[in-house]
């Protein structure tokens, strides 16, 4: 934009908006993501004063045409509607609001934290699976995901059980993080969710989930328990044909056959059989 | 006996009404008028509500951002039902020991079986629709038609992020940006906000009442997170401002409709025509359907949210829906009226009140009539907690209807003004329809009427020769008052006409 264009306009701006309209305004197109004194959407009105405290056009322009300019916050939508009269009043506004104010300091822990009641089932989003998964705390110290989108248990872990902060402090923006050493998972397989369905989950007196869904037409229920150092699979299959699992070397069955790693079951040895996961 | 001193002990001693929202300046109209006050929520929780509705038998059931369902019992405590949801942003009750509750990755059904007061199956009734971790994937509803379907509600993706490198369902391959770019965060070329996996920005049907198959019942959208019907069973739905949405659109939604937000088209059965972004805008112009209302941003509302029906008890108000609106304090009414066989009406401010706050996300009418909103913020301006506004004993001075007829419109109020204070400031605009974010208001016209009141005070005819259809008619009365000398609330409307 040239710089002549700018000058009569600033010239303007005195007599165009006054400083309550610059309240009005940041009222209604800035205050969504704009806070006084916490970055939220984007930065508070103290970052901003600091940036454009004495640089007048350099925030029309930028408020006229905004870039994405910060990693993971999103591009500002421009503000050219306002006209740079009201931008200038808007600039006032900010300035004087942030007067005195102290930038709050990001809130790094979970005001709300509490040990995981064990057991315990929260979805969320989580590292290593898809984004439909399901965490569970085991009564003990063990954790699994367990993924809606592709019907299999993914992950095992060892520790506390999550820390959902990043998560829960926004809108979702973040995964949250395991708490603890990952013991065991398996890697992604998108191919899987056309041959699955998901169906839900029961969860019984004690609080455990059986999980319930559909694989190549077989139904499926399966309950996931700790029995010392191992993760136990309880499974009850209802289907006219064998089912088959590719087994990991982690991985032992109760009943069926194996050959090559992958495991064979007839529709009677399916009707109930568990594979155990032993864990370090 | 109580001797005067005593009485006035015990007066002081009692409990204070529970935690009544004073409004920061000093009492306006709307405060004088109706009664807000603070719904006690459960202890220890993040008090974001992400739905809220009445069961059949009367209690009050709320879900929460961190996956918890509460229900209020009726001695007032609260008793959770359900937890570990992932961030349900809609409940519907479904009989007796059941409801319904959208998170992002399905519609569940919680069902209580063993009738101990809490959920023990958690049922997917439909979560046949892609998910690609993008934060901006909300989804919304369940509403209910009169058919007995289930209606969802599937945002975009935003490009304020990328998505996981594993997702759940088939990735579509029109677009510009690659999967594997955009799993890097790299959001380039993507568009503002984006659709990549089914069915993103579309609202989908599950019929009889989420037993029957789900299809796409209408695309077009960004983030519609009001979703319900009226008393007349149209199928309201509003989106938020940003791009392809000048001002927050309020869309009647019919069965194969487009509603204006380009990226969805491509989930259109036997879509061939490419990069939906791409396309000239009088193409899209013309697939689109128009919103029936448009929520005026600024003056109105910039992100509204869930409509409710007005029941009996808020009589001239029965039969009409209210918004709930995030970013200021204040509701919006929508008052529709079918004209040549399209449905659209008037938008007009309700309750706007320093006292309400802002943050309005979920609303419900309790048995008895009172107004329940669920506040909430997810990080973007907005609040928490539960407000309560009871159904007034009379009305105050409101704009009760606005009815466009064939030589201009006609007011109605609920109360009889007086004619020295009416001076009646109209004009008509829109807004741009393009893939820039907003929109100013454009084509303005400002409208002279020979306006007449009727001898009750309760009717304003305002004959108009220039009605244009897809503007905003605004019909402003300010200063207005009855003539017992109140203030006529909310005294602005916005029409939007679609049809003469």
């Amino acid at each position: 934009m040239p710089r002549w264009f700018l000058t009569p306009l600033l010239a303007l701006s005195a007599t165009l908006a006054s400083g309550q309209d610059g309240k009005l305004l940041y009222e209604q197109n800035c205050a969504a993501c704009h806070l006084p004194d916490q970055m939220v959407v984007g930065p508070s009105l103290i970052e901003i004063t600091k940036l454009y405290d004495k640089k007048p056009k350099e925030f029309v322009v930028w408020s006229i045409k905004p870039v994405k300019k910060r990693n993971g916050v999103i591009e500002m939508p421009s503000m050219a509607h306002l006209g740079e009269a009201n931008l200038l009043a808007v600039r006032e506004y900010m300035i004087t609001a942030s007067q005195g104010l102290k930038e709050k300091p990001a809130v790094s822990k979970d005001p709300l934290a509490r040990p995981a009641r064990r057991p315990e089932i929260q979805r969320m989003f989580l590292p290593n699976v898809g984004p439909a998964a399901i965490a569970v705390a085991l009564p003990g110290d063990l954790n699994y995901t367990f993924d809606a989108g592709d019907c299999r248990l993914r992950t095992v872990w060892r520790g506390d059980f999550l820390d959902c902060w990043a998560y829960y402090k926004s809108n979702g923006k973040a995964t949250a993080t395991p708490l603890g050493t990952t013991l065991w998972q398996l890697p992604a397989d998108e191919s899987l969710q056309k041959r699955v369905k998901f169906l839900g989950y029961s969860v019984d007196a004690a609080g455990l989930p059986t999980f319930e869904y559909e694989r190549d037409g077989a139904q499926f229920r399966e309950k996931i328990v700790t029995e010392g150092k191992t993760l136990v699979r309880r499974f009850e299959v209802t289907t006219t044909k064998p089912v088959s699992f590719t087994l990991d070397p982690a991985t032992t069955c109760s009943s069926g056959t194996v050959l090559n790693k992958l495991l064979t079951l007839t529709p009677a040895e399916a009707k109930s059989f568990t594979l155990t996961l032993r864990l370090l | 006996m109580i001797t005067p001193l005593l009485f006035l002990a015990a007066i002081l001693a009692a409990p204070k009404p529970a935690d009544v929202a004073k409004p920061a300046a000093a009492a306006d109209g709307w405060d004088k008028a109706f009664e807000i006050s603070k719904v006690e929520v459960p202890a220890g929780i993040d008090d974001q509500v992400g739905g809220l509705a009445f069961l059949d038998d009367g209690r009050l059931a709320v879900a929460f951002h961190r996956g918890e369902v509460f229900i209020r019992q009726t001695d007032g405590t609260w008793k959770q039902f359900a937890e570990g949801l992932h961030e349900p942003l809609g409940l519907l009750p479904d009989g007796k020991g059941a409801v319904l509750v959208m998170q992002r990755p399905e519609l569940t059904r919680l069902v209580d079986t063993d009738g101990d007061g809490k959920a023990d199956r958690y049922q997917t009734i439909c979560d046949s629709f892609g998910m690609t971790g993008n934060y901006h994937e909300f989804a919304f509803g369940p509403a209910r038609g009169p058919d007995g379907a289930l209606y969802i509600g599937l945002n975009l993706a935003s490009s304020g992020a990328g998505i996981f490198k594993e997702i759940r369902g088939t990735w579509s391959e029109i677009g510009k940006a690659t999967r594997e770019n955009l799993a890097a965060g790299k959001t380039g070329g993507a568009g503002r906000m984006y659709g990549r996996v089914p069915y993103r920005g579309c609202i989908l049907r599950i019929a009889d009442n989420g037993r029957g198959p789900t299809e796409l019942f209408a695309t077009g959208f960004r983030s519609p997170d009001g979703i319900g019907f009226d008393a007349k069973g149209h199928l309201l739905v509003n989106d938020n401002q940003g791009d392809w949405r000048g001002s927050s659109p309020l869309q009647v939604v019919t069965k194969g409709s487009f509603n204006g937000h380009p990226a969805s088209l491509v989930w259109t059965p036997g879509w061939n025509k490419g990069e939906p972004l791409a396309l000239p805008v009088p193409e899209l112009e013309k697939l689109r359907t128009q919103p029936g209302g448009v929520f005026i941003q600024g003056e109105l509302s910039n992100s509204p949210t869930q409509p409710a029906v007005f029941p009996a008890s808020w009589g001239a108000l029965a039969g009409q829906v209210v918004f709930g609106e995030m970013n200021a304090a204040r509701l919006v009414r929508f008052v529709g009226e079918d004209v040549g066989g399209v449905h659209q009406g008037a938008m007009i401010p309700f309750l706007d009140t320093k006292a309400l706050r802002n943050g309005n996300h979920r609303l419900a009418f309790a048995p008895d009539g009172a107004l329940h909103v669920g506040k909430t913020h997810l990080s973007w301006a907005g609040n928490n907690g539960i407000v309560r506004i009871p159904a007034p004993k009379a009305l105050p001075p409101l704009i009760e209807s606005v009815h466009l007829t064939a030589k201009g419109f006609e007011v109605r109020f609920t109360a009889a003004l007086d004619k020295a204070s009416l001076t009646p400031a109209l004009r008509s605009f829109r807004y741009k329809y393009h893939s820039t974010y907003g929109s100013p208001k454009v084509d303005e016209l400002p409208l002279e009427s020979a306006w007449s009141l009727s001898a009750d005070g309760k009717l304003l005819t305002l004959p108009l020769k220039d009605i244009r259809e897809g503007f905003v008619h605004e019909i402003k009365l300010a200063g207005a008052k009855s003539t017992d000398g109140r203030e006529l609330l909310g005294p602005i409307a916005y029409y939007q006409v679609v049809k003469k």
